[in-house]
């Protein structure tokens, strides 16, 4: 039996403009069990942003509800929640002089006492976090001076940081170069192996997430599936979301030809 | 030693070596300076040290709290609603007939009392809404909306009255008498403690609104504390020595281009020291401008603040750019 860390019940997600709720995906039922890397795939606007920004409590559910380890999210305080859930945004960061060792620091905070101090085992997890990422040249410069694919490397460190059995990402490759992107996809792999994590990370690049992860989220016209990218029923899905005549799904090689 | 350098301007001289034996409570010390020093330039040298600290502490905390470098301390309306308060005291006489007048209290009170009232509107109307921003813009158009009220009453008031109302705007450091600043110090005291609540959720603010509740940082409860301590802190400064412009917008600013940091645990007690010293220095340099006449505070801050913000900013941006 594998090990289930979150589960939605019947989730309805949108958001709220003055008073009258819009829903973009409804009947959202999924188990994520622990140690497995998932990607969710949709086109834009799809609702990607809304189920991460959901399952993180930054958004309400318009319906149903969302359990770690058997508990609604609803019942937990912000600070038990920070201690299941990091997450990697695509929002901008506002201005400011931190350096890149204290925003990745910023991760220990759910652990920390008042002051924020860190001791060694705080520490440790940072330079490892850092080792990981390959940001542990950056260290001392300030965020703002990092070109945007190394301020992604940082943010991506900070939620590791956090030591969290459960990872979000949305779309933390955006900015990457080809090199850092497929280092980035291996590395959270890694670390869904070595640490037993669950990785979902909101994506566009089909062919890495086909090839990297154990199983796929799908949202399309407020439809959600999920399962495997071998089964017949995604593969059809993929095929009607993502065929065009400019791109093709070629199911022999699991890969999208363009 | 800038606190000494401040007690000795005035527009009596006292030399150095009496100040020192009134302070050190040598019992040699003269009748005449011992009554100035203490029950006059003493108080307004701790007056310019507490105004200093809670007016850039107030001033750092609504920057990280609205991630915007024009916020400072009276953007929740607290300023605007003291000097409506004022002046409604001061010119509302020719409306409502003249009120109760006791000078040296009443104006502390009307300010509190229109601060207060300003305060809870803006509250109220920020309660029901998410984004803080809008929040900061509600608070700057009350701003608005008072200063057009006061408009009005200042057209319609006699010449004296209006002189009267300026005098006020023009912030006064050495109204206070011991027993108000016991009770300043004693406000300052309680929001240094609630100050040691918001250190690391307003560090983790840094990152942004949603990042920080990523972080297990209750956003509503964070406002609370943040508004509390900011309206305690201006309240009570504006209502004893009235609206002392610019100091709460600017120590911040200086505090960051010479720590070179965003943490708020070094940021907090160097934008009281900064905000403390920046007042002595503002406050001494009213008293040695004009010999016997006092300039107003508030223009000081102003004129001498804002010429050395640009440059720190300037040299700043220099450093980078090379």
């Amino acid at each position: 039996m594998k090990n289930v860390i979150l589960k939605t019940n019947n989730l309805n997600i949108g958001y709220t403009i003055s008073k009258k709720s819009v829903s973009i995906c409804k009947q959202i039922n999924f188990e994520l069990y622990k140690g497995e890397l998932l990607c969710l795939l949709g086109r834009n606007g799809s609702g990607k942003s809304t189920l991460l920004k959901t399952m993180a409590k930054m958004l309400t559910p318009i319906q149903g509800s969302i359990e770690i380890n058997e508990e609604n999210i609803e019942n937990l305080s912000p600070k038990e929640l920070a201690k299941f859930i990091a997450v990697v945004l695509t929002e901008s960061i506002p201005e400011n002089s931190l350096t890149v060792y204290e925003t990745i620091a910023l991760g220990r905070q759910p652990y920390t006492n008042w002051l924020g101090k860190l001791f060694d085992k705080d520490i440790n997890i940072i330079q490892n976090a850092m080792l990981l990422t390959d940001t542990n040249n950056l260290a001392n410069k300030l965020i703002h001076q990092l070109s945007d694919g190394q301020l992604q490397r940082v943010m991506i460190a900070r939620a590791l940081t956090q030591d969290t059995p459960i990872i979000l990402l949305d779309e933390p490759t955006s900015h990457l170069d080809i090199h850092h992107k497929i280092n980035i996809f291996k590395i959270l792999a890694k670390i869904c192996k070595e640490t037993q994590k669950t990785v979902l990370i909101s994506t566009h690049e089909i062919n890495l997430a086909l090839k990297t992860s154990d199983r796929l989220l799908l949202i399309d016209q407020e439809k959600f599936k999920i399962g495997k990218s071998t089964d017949n029923i995604i593969q059809e899905n993929l095929m009607t979301i993502f065929n065009s005549d400019d791109i093709r799904y070629d199911s022999t090689s699991n890969q999208f030809i363009f | 030693m800038i606190a000494i350098f401040n007690i000795y301007t005035g527009s009596i001289h006292i030399p150095f070596k009496e100040i020192w034996k009134v302070i050190s409570t040598q019992p040699n010390a003269s009748e005449n300076y011992h009554y100035i020093i203490t029950e006059y330039r003493l108080p307004k040298t701790i007056t310019s040290i507490l105004v200093g600290i809670g007016l850039g502490i107030s001033g750092l905390m609504m920057q990280t709290f609205f991630r915007n470098p024009l916020a400072g301390p009276f953007v929740l309306g607290i300023s605007s609603g003291a000097s409506l308060g004022v002046a409604l005291l001061i010119m509302g006489g020719s409306f409502f007939g003249s009120l109760p007048y006791l000078y040296n209290f009443s104006i502390p009170l009307a300010a509190s009392l229109g601060s207060f009232l300003v305060l809870s509107i803006v509250m109220i109307t920020a309660r029901n809404i998410r984004n803080t921003m809008s929040i900061l813009i509600i608070g700057l158009m009350f701003g608005s909306f008072t200063s057009a009220i006061i408009s009005v009453l200042s057209y319609f008031s006699s010449a004296t009255e209006l002189q009267q109302y300026i005098f006020w705007s023009f912030g006064s450091l050495s109204n206070l008498q011991w027993s108000e600043l016991y009770l300043l110090i004693s406000i300052i005291a309680v929001s240094a403690i609630g100050l040691l609540f918001i250190i690391k959720p307003l560090d983790a603010l840094l990152l942004g609104e949603n990042y920080a509740t990523s972080l297990g940082i209750s956003i509503k409860k964070t406002q609370s504390i943040v508004f509390i301590i900011t309206s305690l802190l201006t309240g009570s400064i504006t209502a004893f020595v009235g609206p002392i412009a610019f100091i709460g917008l600017a120590i911040p600013h200086i505090t960051k281009l010479i720590f070179h940091t965003s943490n708020h645990k070094v940021l907090l007690p160097a934008v009281g020291i900064i905000g403390a010293i920046v007042m002595l220095i503002c406050d001494s340099l009213t008293h040695i401008s004009i010999g016997a006449k006092t300039l107003p505070i508030n223009a000081i801050t102003s004129i001498f603040g804002a010429p050395v913000v640009i440059w720190l900013l300037v040299s700043k941006s220099k450093k980078l750019g090379s």
